[in-house]
C-alpha cells in the first residue's frame, strides 16, 4: 500500500462543552478513497474543517507529507495541496463557471507583478481552468454560475477544487441533493479522481459509499466507532447497532 | 458584458469630451464648482475600490483625504510655491503610508466592526489635528501660493488660472479612472471581487486575502490623498474637517447613490449630489429636506445606484 500523504492523529475540536470531534485518527493515501460516514451531528463536516484549516483543532496533529500543518490558516493549507469542497455549494455566483475555476487556478499560482495583467489574457490559468471543467464534464463554461442547475453547481464546485492542482481532495457530500442519474455520474467522477488524488469523502448515500470507498471510517458523536474496509464495516456488529441498523438509507 | 462595456466606454468618452469643452462655455464660478465635483469624484472612485470591488465598507476614508491635503501644506514654503511634481507624489505617498499603517490594524476586523474601526481611526486623526498647534489646530491652515507647475524653468501652465487648474483635475480624474479600471480587470481585481463575494471561500482556495485587502486599501488611500491634495490646492485652506466623519459619510453616499463597483457610478454620484445640493440650497433655506427625500427615493427606486440604470443586472461582474 502506498504511503499516506495526510495523517491525522487524535484530532479534537471542542465547542464549549461539546466535543464535535473527539480523538479522530485517519490516514489518506494517494489513489484511494477514504469515506467517512455517520449520523447527522457525528462531526464529519467539522473533521473536514479541521483538515482544511477552516477551524483550528483543539488538540491533535495533522501531518501532510510528514510536515505538521495543524493550526495553519486555510490559505496556507490550500496552497500546500489540500483542496476541499463544501456541503452547501460555495461558488462565486456572479462569475462565470470559467472565471470561478480561473480564480481557483490563480490561487495556486505565484504571480507577483503579473497579478496586474488583465484577467482575460491569463491564458495559462484559463487552460488549467478549462482542464478542470473538462474533467468534471461541465459544458458551456461561459455561463454565469448563478444560472447553473443544482447538479452543475456541484460539478463546478468540484472543478474549482481541481483547478488548484491539489494532491488531497476533501469532499463534503458531493452528491447531496442530486437526482439518481446525476449521482451515478458524480460517483464515477469521484472514483476517477481517486486515481491521482488522495480523497476523503463524506457522504450519506450508503450505496455509493460502499461501492466506491476503499476504506471506511464510521463516526458517532465525534468519535471513531470503527475504521476498516467496506466489507468488514458491513459485517461489524457495533456499526450495525449504532448506525446502519437504526438509520439505514437516511439521506 | 461586451455590450455593456461598450456602453460604458461611450459614456466615459462622451463625458470626458463634455468635461473637456466645458471651460469654453462656463464662467469661473462653474469652473471652480466642477473642479471641486471632479475632486470629489476622484475621492469617491478611490472609495469604490474598497466598497464596491472588495466589499470593505470604510467609514473613515476621509483620513487619507486629510493626509493628502495637509501634506501639501507641509510641503509648501510659507510665501512661495512648492513644485507640483514633488508635492503631489509626496502627498500620495504620505496617504499611502497612512493607509498601510491603518490598514494593517483595521483589516483584521470585518463587517460592522470594520465600519466602526475605520471611523474611529479617522476620528483619531481629526482630534489629533484639531489639538495639534504645529498643524494649525482647529483653525486650519492656509496655503498662500498654489503649487508651481514649472519644469526645468519652463512653466507649461499656472494653477492660479482657473481653467488650467480645472484641466489638471480633469487629467487626474481620467488617470484615476484608467488606473482603477485596469486594476479591476486584472487578476488582482478579480481576486478582490472574489473576496467581496465570499472571503472564506477565497481563503479555502488558497488566497492570502489579507494581503490583497491591504494592497487595495493602500491604493485607495493614496488616490484619496490625490483628491485631498487637489482640494487643498484649489482653495488653499485646510481644516481638521478634512478628516471628519461628515466627509467620509458624504463620499460613501456618492458611491452608494452612484452605484457601487462600477467606477463611473461614483462619478455620477458625485455630480448628482453636489449639483443637487447646490441647486436646492439656492432655491430654499430648507434644502436638507428635499435632499433627504431625494436620497431616500434614490435608494428605494435605484438599488444599484444611478449607474445601475445603465447596465443590465447579469453584467454586474465578470
Amino acid at each position: 500500500m502506498a504511503e499516506a500523504v495526510l495523517r491525522a492523529r487524535d484530532l479534537a475540536r471542542h465547542f464549549g462543552g461539546l466535543k464535535a470531534v473527539d480523538g479522530v485518527s485517519l490516514d489518506l493515501v494517494p489513489g484511494s478513497i477514504h469515506a467517512v460516514i455517520g449520523p447527522n451531528g457525528a462531526g464529519k463536516t467539522t473533521l473536514i474543517n479541521l483538515l482544511s484549516g477552516d477551524l483550528p483543532p483543539s488538540a491533535g496533529s495533522i501531518a501532510f507529507d510528514g510536515r505538521e500543518i495543524a493550526g495553519l490558516p486555510p490559505e496556507r493549507i490550500a496552497r500546500l495541496g489540500i483542496a476541499r469542497s463544501y456541503q452547501r455549494v460555495n461558488i462565486f455566483e456572479r462569475f462565470s463557471a470559467l472565471e470561478n475555476c480561473r480564480l481557483a487556478a490563480q490561487a495556486a499560482t505565484r504571480h507577483g507583478w503579473r497579478l496586474l495583467c488583465p484577467a482575460r489574457r491569463a491564458r495559462q490559468l484559463d487552460a488549467r481552468a478549462e482542464r478542470a471543467l473538462a474533467q468534471v464534464r461541465l459544458e458551456q463554461p461561459a455561463r454565469i454560475a448563478a444560472a447553473l442547475s443544482h447538479g452543475e453547481r456541484r460539478q463546478l464546485e468540484i472543478a474549482m477544487t481541481l483547478a488548484t492542482n491539489p494532491r488531497v481532495l476533501l469532499l463534503d457530500e458531493p452528491l447531496a441533493g442530486m437526482g439518481a442519474e446525476e449521482s451515478t455520474r458524480m460517483a464515477a467522477l469521484v472514483k476517477a479522481l481517486a486515481q491521482d488524488h488522495a480523497v476523503l469523502l463524506v457522504e450519506h448515500d450508503m450505496d455509493v459509499v460502499f461501492s466506491i470507498a476503499d476504506r471506511l471510517t464510521v463516526m458517532v458523536d465525534g468519535k471513531v466507532l470503527a475504521s476498516d474496509t467496506p466489507a468488514a464495516i458491513r459485517a461489524n456488529a457495533a456499526v450495525q447497532a449504532a448506525y446502519l441498523g437504526s438509520d439505514e438509507g437516511a439521506a | 458584458m461586451n455590450a455593456n462595456s461598450n456602453l460604458e466606454r461611450m459614456l466615459m468618452i462622451g463625458g470626458l469630451i463634455l468635461l473637456a469643452i466645458f471651460p469654453l462655455l462656463a464662467g469661473k464660478f462653474y469652473l471652480q464648482l466642477f473642479a471641486k465635483i471632479m475632486i470629489m469624484a476622484i475621492f469617491a472612485m478611490s472609495l469604490d475600490l474598497l466598497v464596491g470591488f472588495t466589499g470593505l465598507v470604510s467609514f473613515g476614508h476621509a483620513a487619507f483625504y486629510g493626509v493628502g491635503a495637509y501634506a501639501l501644506w507641509l510641503a509648501s514654503p510659507k510665501y512661495a510655491a512648492t513644485s507640483l511634481y514633488l508635492s503631489l507624489p509626496l502627498a500620495m505617498a504620505a496617504s499611502a503610508v497612512a493607509a498601510l499603517v491603518i490598514g494593517l490594524l483595521v483589516l483584521r476586523s470585518s463587517g460592522v466592526y470594520f465600519i466602526m474601526v475605520t471611523l474611529a481611526f479617522a476620528q483619531m486623526f481629526f482630534y489629533y489635528v484639531t489639538g495639534a498647534k504645529w498643524l494649525g489646530g482647529s483653525d486650519g491652515v492656509y496655503i498662500y501660493v498654489k503649487p508651481d507647475a514649472a519644469l526645468f524653468g519652463w512653466t507649461p501652465f499656472s494653477l492660479e488660472n482657473a481653467a488650467s487648474f480645472y484641466y489638471l483635475v480633469l487629467l487626474a480624474l481620467a488617470a484615476t479612472y484608467l488606473v482603477l479600471r485596469l486594476l479591476a480587470g486584472s487578476l488582482f481585481g478579480h481576486a478582490l471581487r472574489g473576496i467581496r463575494g465570499n472571503e472564506p471561500r477565497m481563503r479555502a482556495l488558497g488566497f492570502a486575502t489579507f494581503g490583497y485587502k491591504l494592497a487595495a486599501f493602500v491604493v485607495a488611500g493614496s488616490l484619496a490623498g490625490l483628491a485631498g491634495y487637489l482640494d487643498a490646492a484649489q482653495y488653499g485652506f485646510v481644516t481638521p474637517d478634512f478628516f471628519g466623519w461628515r466627509l467620509s459619510g458624504v463620499v460613501l453616499m456618492m458611491v452608494i447613490l452612484g452605484g457601487m463597483g462600477t467606477l463611473y457610478g461614483p462619478v455620477l454620484g458625485a455630480f448628482a449630489l453636489v449639483l443637487l445640493q447646490d441647486s436646492l440650497s439656492d432655491a430654499t433655506r430648507h434644502w436638507l429636506l428635499p435632499m433627504g427625500i431625494f436620497i431616500i427615493l434614490a435608494v428605494l427606486l435605484l438599488p444599484q445606484g444611478i449607474g445601475g440604470l445603465l447596465r443590465r443586472r447579469e453584467a454586474e461582474d465578470g
